[in-house]
Formats: structure tokens, C-alpha cells, sequence
């Protein structure tokens, strides 16, 4: 098991110690971990019906593209004058925000081609769609939809949206952008064979979504985690702590989907909340990672910070069997105004084509 | 040979020989001695933790037919890996015994990192949980710092305490190898010898 540097951090030659240095700055600030899907994975797929809708990703060319194709079929019975189909497929990425925040910037470079085949009576309307949801309520804080056409390459989507209710900061939600198709189709004669057959791609080459704060703020992976064996992961905060006032910071250990048991909230430079349960790593494709120390750090000023864990990694249970304490300091160093910031994280380790994994909607 | 000379030799050469014989006295006194081989009082057993999983697969705790021999395997990582209760050594008697632990082959510190450490660690009965020290976290060495004894297994260490009867200890060990290499750590073993009193 062993820790893989996201952005700043240092690490052992084995990977099991860590010195990170986050640098701060004022401005916009980039939620999605891998915009660019150059980086880390960490794109999920949901497909309305796996079998005939998909999601893939390549770097084999040193640049990264997501796709979601599919092909759907219909040749059904109606006795209904008027009827609506519907397919959909996402790329599914956990984000949060440093701040607090009710308006958020989109960003999407894509390309898209669908071939229709159908009956007189039936119309495709396909719609590019980003969606911001709270995997904790399942409440829908933004369900942006841009009606779009066949495109000959990449074009560009960008629009700011507010949201409907307030992004707690340090919290994780989940950004799904892909496509969401209806079918419509009239049925001029009573019982009725309706047909279509229905092909598409979505390339999304690049998902920004962006955050503006006059604070100095930063949000991401300090450092991710590894593991080929399922482990029980905590922190376990050591040392006398550096924390300025007006510091506010969001330290999580996240698995793969970014949800987790082990946090601790800091506000105004004191300790708010520590909630230090266990959240469970497992092996993972090549690509991902098991999981993640992630920060969420706001601060007003230009004062640094430092941190300091025992990251605690049981096998076999909760504090059972073996345990494992893997060291990790971070400096949080605010500094500058920068007017956007893309973040890039490490290159995966494998180039190859593969097909993402599957979650599965709630309700 | 002449057989009229021949006779007279074997004659005397007997007759020497009887004399020889003569000279010691054998007496023997019949002692009973009544051997009854019992089973040990003083046992190993697997601990809470022993046969369950680290880094490197299965942890094997084995302690013999007769539970008088203990053999670990363990596979700890870099930093500080720590084993709790991964075996117990009960008094089955009522009276308190002495038990003496010494390192008969220690770990080869020099094989390994420098500042690596190995500790076996003895807690009483009645202890659930263990205190951590983290004061060292510039090298990321742990400590436990509320255990009975802690036997160094990278010297020639020795320890002696006093088990009560029907009462156990729970092992601990506490491994620490600083990731400062790239080179391969050989695995060791190491042999520690336990020694009762009653």
C-alpha cells in the first residue's frame, strides 16, 4: 500500500511518508480532479442501460478524451397517440468546493454525432446536460441542459449557473456531464409499430467547473492512496498544529467515489469538528485510486499553516490485525492572485483504452 | 603344539581370569522412580490478531501440538507496522510463575535501514487498549509506551516478570523500518527463548 503524489507533495521512495505543500491563491479555482482525463481517473460511468450505452476513456495519443456512445433500439406496439423514449449516459466525477458558494462557471469542449434511423413519425432531441448532485440527500443542485446538434469537431459549452441551494464547502458532491436524448413520436394510426434505431457519440475532451472566491483557496487531493489489499483507513492528527485566524480547512480521507468516515473541520483557525471513524480502502482497476487525503482550504490572508497525521491503515478490520501509521505534513501556503487556475494532476499509469466502472443511481 | 602343554595354559588363563572377576563387589539397591510426564503449565496460545492478514498475506501464529513452541511470521511494511495481541502466553496453574524472555538470535539491524527497530512487547491481561506515542513523528517512529516489558529484538535482550496464576500476557511487536531506500529489505528471523520458574 502506498501514497501517490497529486500535486506538491514529496514523497518516500516506497511511498509511505509525505511532505505536501499546498500553495493558496485568490481568484478562480477548478473543481474537477482530472478536467482533461489526462490525469488520475476519476470518471465513473452511468449508463441508463449498460448494455447498449457506454463510457471510455483513452490517452493513447497523450491526450485524453471521455466518450459515452451508444445504440438504442425500438420497434415496439403503441396504441399511445403521442410517447416519449428517453436514454442517457454520463461521466460521473466527485468534486468539492473550498468555499461556500451558490453560482458555479461551466466549461465543456466536446464534439457529438448521432444517426437517427426511425419511422416518419419519430424525433431525436438530444441535450448536453451537467449535473451537480448531493450523493448524501440526493437533492439536485444544478440540472443544466443545452439543447445540441451534430457538430463537425470540438465546440466549446460555457455558462454560469446558480445553484439551487448553497455548496457546503469541503463536502463531496458529484458532477455528471453527458448526454440526455428524447425520442418523440406520433402515432397517427391506432396500434402502431414505432421504430427507430438510434447511434451516438459524446466526446468530452475537456470539463472545467469553476469557483471564484476573493480568498485564497485551494481544493484537491493532497495526496492519494493506494492499496492491493482492502485497509481501514484514519487520521490521527499529531503535533502541535500551525493554524492562522481566518484559515478554513476541510481534511478528508476519501475512498474512490470520494465519500468518507474521517474528517476534520477547521474554521477560523480552530478545530471545529473531528470525526476520525474508519473509511475503507479497496484494490481498484488500474488508473484509480483507492482513495485520498483530500483538502478544502480557504484562508483571508497570507499567513501559512501546517498539519501534521499519522495516516492509520488497519488490515483486516477497524484497528484490527496489522496497522500500518504512514506520516503526512502539509504546509498550506497562500500566496498571489492567479485569474484561472487548471489544475493537472500525475499522468496513470497505464495508456491503454479501458472502459470506466459502473455505478449505479440511487432512487 | 603339544596337546600335554596346551591344557595346563587354558587351565591357568581361566583360573586368572576367575581371580580378576573376584576382586569387585557389585551391590545393587532397587530405586523406584515414578515418571509421569505432565502437561505444561505454561502455554503458548494464537492471539486475537494471530492467522489474520499485513501487508504481505497471512499472519502465521503457530504454537506446537503441545503449545510450548510459538512461530511467527509476519510481513511488516515500511514505517512503523504494529501488531496487537498477535499471541498470549497463559499460566494454567494457580501459582504465579517467573517467565524470562531472552533473545537467543537477535534481528540484524544492520541488514536493514538505518534507525529500524523491533520490539516485542508483553501487556498484562486486563489491558485493551494500547497508548501511543507520536512525539517522534519527524522519523515516524510510533511508540507504545503503556506495555509491561518491551524486549529489543535487535539485541541480545532480555526480560524477566511474573505471571500470576491463571492469568496470561498478550504479545505485541512493533516493527519500524524508515523508508529511506530504494534497496530490497531481506527478511530475518529472530529466536527468543523463554525460560519459567515456579
Amino acid at each position: 500500500m502506498f501514497l501517490e503524489g497529486a500535486a506538491n507533495a514529496s514523497l518516500s521512495p516506497h511511498g509511505t511518508k509525505a511532505n505536501i505543500t499546498i500553495v493558496a491563491s485568490r481568484g478562480n479555482w477548478q473543481l474537477v480532479s482530472n478536467p482533461d482525463f489526462t490525469a488520475w481517473d476519476t470518471w465513473f460511468c452511468l449508463s441508463q442501460l449498460p448494455q447498449n450505452i457506454t463510457c471510455y476513456w483513452t490517452n493513447v495519443t497523450g491526450t485524453g478524451e471521455g466518450l459515452i456512445y451508444g445504440n438504442v433500439y425500438n420497434d415496439s406496439l403503441s396504441s399511445s397517440i403521442i410517447g416519449t423514449w428517453y436514454h442517457y449516459g454520463y461521466l460521473v466525477t466527485p468534486i468539492s468546493s473550498p468555499i461556500n458558494t451558490s453560482s458555479v462557471n461551466i466549461s465543456i469542449r466536446y464534439s457529438f454525432t448521432y444517426f437517427f434511423d426511425h419511422d416518419g413519425t419519430a424525433s431525436a432531441l438530444p441535450f448536453l446536460e451537467a449535473i451537480i448532485i448531493d450523493p448524501s440527500t440526493n437533492d439536485t443542485l444544478l440540472q443544466y441542459s443545452a439543447s445540441i446538434s451534430n457538430t463537425s469537431g470540438f465546440t466549446w459549452l460555457n455558462t454560469s449557473q446558480t445553484l439551487s441551494q448553497e455548496m457546503a464547502s469541503g463536502k463531496t458532491y458529484y458532477l455528471l456531464v453527458g448526454i440526455y436524448i428524447y425520442v418523440v413520436w406520433l402515432n397517427l394510426f391506432w396500434s402502431r409499430t414505432t421504430y427507430y434505431n438510434l447511434t451516438f457519440y459524446l466526446f468530452l475532451d475537456k470539463v472545467f467547473l469553476n469557483v471564484s472566491s476573493e480568498y485564497y483557496i485551494w481544493s484537491g487531493n493532497a495526496v492519494n492512496i493506494n492499496t492491493s489489499r482492502t485497509v481501514y483507513a484514519t487520521l490521527i492528527p499529531v503535533g502541535d498544529w500551525n493554524l492562522s485566524s481566518g484559515t478554513n480547512i476541510t481534511i478528508r480521507l476519501t475512498n474512490a467515489a470520494g465519500l468518507t468516515n474521517t474528517s476534520i473541520v477547521i474554521v477560523n483557525g480552530s478545530v471545529v469538528s473531528e470525526n476520525l471513524n474508519w473509511t475503507r480502502l479497496d484494490p481498484i482497476a488500474t488508473g484509480y485510486s483507492s482513495g485520498a487525503l483530500r483538502i478544502d482550504v480557504s484562508k483571508t490572508n497570507q499567513t501559512n499553516s501546517t498539519l501534521s497525521f499519522m495516516v492509520k491503515l488497519c488490515y483486516g478490520g477497524p484497528g484490527a490485525s496489522a496497522c500500518i501509521y504512514y506520516p503526512v505534513s502539509i504546509l498550506i501556503d497562500p500566496r498571489g492572485d492567479v485569474i484561472a487556475n487548471i489544475q493537472l494532476g500525475e499522468k496513470p499509469q497505464s495508456l491503454a483504452p479501458h472502459p470506466l466502472v459502473q455505478l449505479h443511481k440511487k432512487g | 603344539m603339544d596337546k600335554k602343554l596346551l591344557a595346563p595354559i587354558l587351565l591357568l588363563a581361566t583360573a586368572l581370569t576367575l581371580g580378576i572377576a573376584l576382586a569387585h563387589v557389585t551391590t545393587f539397591f532397587p530405586i523406584s522412580l515414578s515418571i509421569n510426564p505432565q502437561n505444561a503449565t505454561v502455554i503458548f496460545e494464537p492471539g486475537s490478531n494471530a492467522n489474520a492478514v499485513d501487508a504481505g498475506g497471512p499472519i502465521s501464529v503457530e504454537t506446537g501440538t503441545s503449545n510450548t513452541t510459538l512461530s511467527i511470521t509476519i510481513h511488516p511494511t515500511f514505517e512503523t507496522t504494529y501488531y496487537q495481541n498477535i499471541s498470549i502466553i497463559r499460566n494454567k496453574s494457580s501459582n504465579a510463575v517467573t517467565i524470562n524472555l531472552t533473545v537467543v538470535q537477535p534481528l540484524d539491524a544492520t541488514q536493514w535501514p538505518t534507525g529500524s527497530k523491533a520490539y516485542l512487547l508483553l501487556f498484562d491481561s486486563s489491558t485493551t487498549s494500547r497508548v501511543y506515542d507520536f512525539t517522534d513523528f519527524a522519523t515516524g517512529f510510533v511508540n507504545v509506551t503503556n506495555a509491561v516489558r518491551a524486549l529489543d529484538l535487535t539485541q541480545e535482550d532480555s526480560v524477566t516478570v511474573t505471571l500470576d496464576g491463571n492469568d496470561f500476557y498478550q504479545v505485541d511487536l512493533l516493527i519500524y523500518i524508515p523508508d529511506t531506500t530504494n534497496l530490497t529489505v531481506p527478511s530475518q528471523n529472530v529466536v527468543v527463548a523463554l525460560q519459567t520458574t515456579s
